[in-house]
């Protein structure tokens, strides 16, 4: 269980996140969504213990936690392999043991024939496959993910999120994770948390009780206009209804 | 599909090696003619030169005199190197230190190597301290730059997945950290290397009894152009050599990662097949 209660953090003057308290629990996937400068990414570094919260209290436990950047963060003079086995090293973990598992993680990415490439010779959605690697390598329970695929095409998107989905159906992994796309955080998060912009409060809390494998094309767009029908997720995306599209007066 | 295009990279490799022979096949059809006009005192031509170079090879000189100027340019640079790595590791780490040491550097880089020789050759006479000082001042300031620019530039956000992955400090130093460092002082080791020897045939040059810079030397007072020619010609061949023999293989071995190789063969028909049955269903 990850525990978040009553957190609030400042930069500055500036409050980026008041009174934030929510909970993942077990196998339970979390979306934060919000628009920028609502504090998403600063919520998960203090998840990840990047930041500690200028008040309130986080309690992770969980017995491994996991990231994945928005970029795949790569050791550029490693290969596939060894990128995926690095969490395993710093654990201490034998050689050859790691390399088995990093070997059998790589075929069930699809990085098999990637198994000796450098991190430069991989296209994008190959090299966050990696990073997903990495994560999934040191047998994780939650899992932290920022954006993870937001820098990928629409179809190598998919494709990752589909992955995603079957691995954590698999290994049932917790995860909180971060999207400023609606779409993706009804289609991977059991419960959506939205958040209003400077500062980040919690403005719409919904638990959704369609499984994963049944939220197909429809169930998104449905959910998703149903959300931008919510009073507190329209003044938080700033979207106006009039046309029920985003509108910016300056430009 | 993949043999054409390995075999239309090698004949496009083969087509620039062909260019680039034809290239000194030129010149030294330009410097033939050029020694059919001019004295040979003053240009002699390639086949005398060559000859020179072949009589001089057969008296055993060119070998050991080769190995004198190696050991000239790698042993000052090998004296600069480790404390100028050292400095510039200590002056990326701590401001202090830069501030204290980046001016010296800069002082020294400003010098020029042929100002180093009159104070070598007033400090150390002739012999070979000359060129292995000269070589090392010359040259320190390259790798005190590289070490300093490689130690500030590590990347942080490599820092940070390290700290979320609970990498420990050892893991850092020999996965981060050292491999960044080697990547910067790489380039920097080829381009000081580069000026050691040629700071050390300018200093032999001037102050030593040996090494080729010294042979050029003697053949400059005999007026002896075309052995002049040839032991400009080792020189060369020199460089290449170490180049070619030592450092490019041994970049090969500590940086795999650098090598380039083609993009990874993604399945994209085979992806986009997938998303788009997805779609239809």
């Amino acid at each position: 269980m990850l525990t978040f209660s009553n957190i609030c953090h400042w930069y500055g003057a500036t409050v980026v996140v008041d009174q934030i308290s929510f909970q993942v629990k077990p196998g339970q996937v979390v979306a934060l969504t919000g628009p920028s400068g609502s504090g998403k990414t600063t919520l998960l570094h203090i998840a990840a213990q990047l930041i500690t919260p200028a008040q309130g209290t986080v309690e992770n436990q969980f017995r491994q936690t996991a990231y994945i950047f928005q970029e795949p963060r790569l050791l550029p003079w490693r290969t596939t392999i060894d990128n995926i086995a690095l969490g395993l090293k710093a654990r201490r973990v034998s050689r050859t043991v790691r390399q088995q598992i990093a070997w059998n993680l790589a075929e069930r990415l699809g990085l098999g024939a990637a198994h000796a490439h450098y991190p430069h010779q991989l296209s994008g959605g190959m090299r966050q496959r990696v990073a997903l690697g990495r994560a999934l390598a040191i047998n994780a329970d939650l899992l932290l993910m920022d954006e993870p695929f937001s820098a990928l095409d629409v179809g190598r998107r998919r494709e990752l999120q589909d992955l995603l989905l079957r691995l954590l159906a698999e290994y049932g992994l917790a995860v909180l994770f971060v999207s400023h796309d609606l779409a993706e955080a009804v289609r991977l998060g059991d419960e959506l948390l939205v958040l209003s912009s400077a500062p980040g409060r919690i403005v719409y809390r919904w638990q959704q009780d369609c499984p994963p494998h049944a939220r197909d094309e429809q169930y998104i767009y449905a959910a998703v206009a149903a959300l931008l029908q919510t009073p507190a997720v329209i003044s938080s995306f700033g979207v106006h209804n009039d046309h029920g599209v985003a509108h910016s007066p300056k430009r | 599909m993949k043999g054409k295009a390995n075999n239309g990279e090698r004949n496009t490799a083969w087509y620039a090696r062909c260019a680039g022979l034809a290239g000194i096949a030129l010149l030294l059809v330009l410097w033939h003619l050029a020694s059919l006009v001019y004295n040979p005192v003053v240009l002699p031509s390639p086949w005398a030169t060559v000859s020179v170079l072949v009589t001089l090879t057969i008296e055993g000189q060119v070998i050991p005199t080769a190995l004198i100027t190696t050991a000239h340019a790698l042993g000052g640079f090998g004296l600069a190197a480790l404390p100028g790595s050292m400095l510039g590791i200590a002056a990326g780490i701590n401001l202090w230190v830069r501030r204290l040491v980046w001016p010296v550097v800069t002082i020294f880089q400003g010098i020029p190597p042929i100002a180093w020789i009159v104070l070598a050759l007033l400090w150390f006479g002739m012999g070979g301290g000359t060129p292995v000082f000269t070589v090392a001042v010359a040259t320190l300031p390259i790798v005190f730059v590289g070490a300093l620019e490689g130690t500030r530039t590590v990347d942080h956000t490599l820092l940070e997945m390290a700290y979320v992955f609970r990498i420990p400090r050892r893991m850092l130093i020999s996965d981060i950290y050292l491999p960044h460092l080697l990547s910067y002082l790489f380039p920097v080791i080829i381009a000081g290397l580069g000026i050691a020897w040629k700071v050390a045939l300018m200093a032999e040059l001037l102050a030593a009894n040996n090494g080729i810079g010294a042979r050029l030397a003697v053949a400059r007072i005999n007026l002896d152009t075309a052995a002049a020619m040839a032991w400009i010609a080792v020189a060369v061949l020199l460089m290449f050599t170490f180049e070619y023999v030592v450092l490019h293989p041994l970049k090969r071995w500590l940086e795999p990662w650098r090598q380039p190789a083609p993009l990874m063969d993604m399945p994209v028909n085979r992806m986009n097949h997938v998303v788009r049955s997805e779609l239809v269903r």
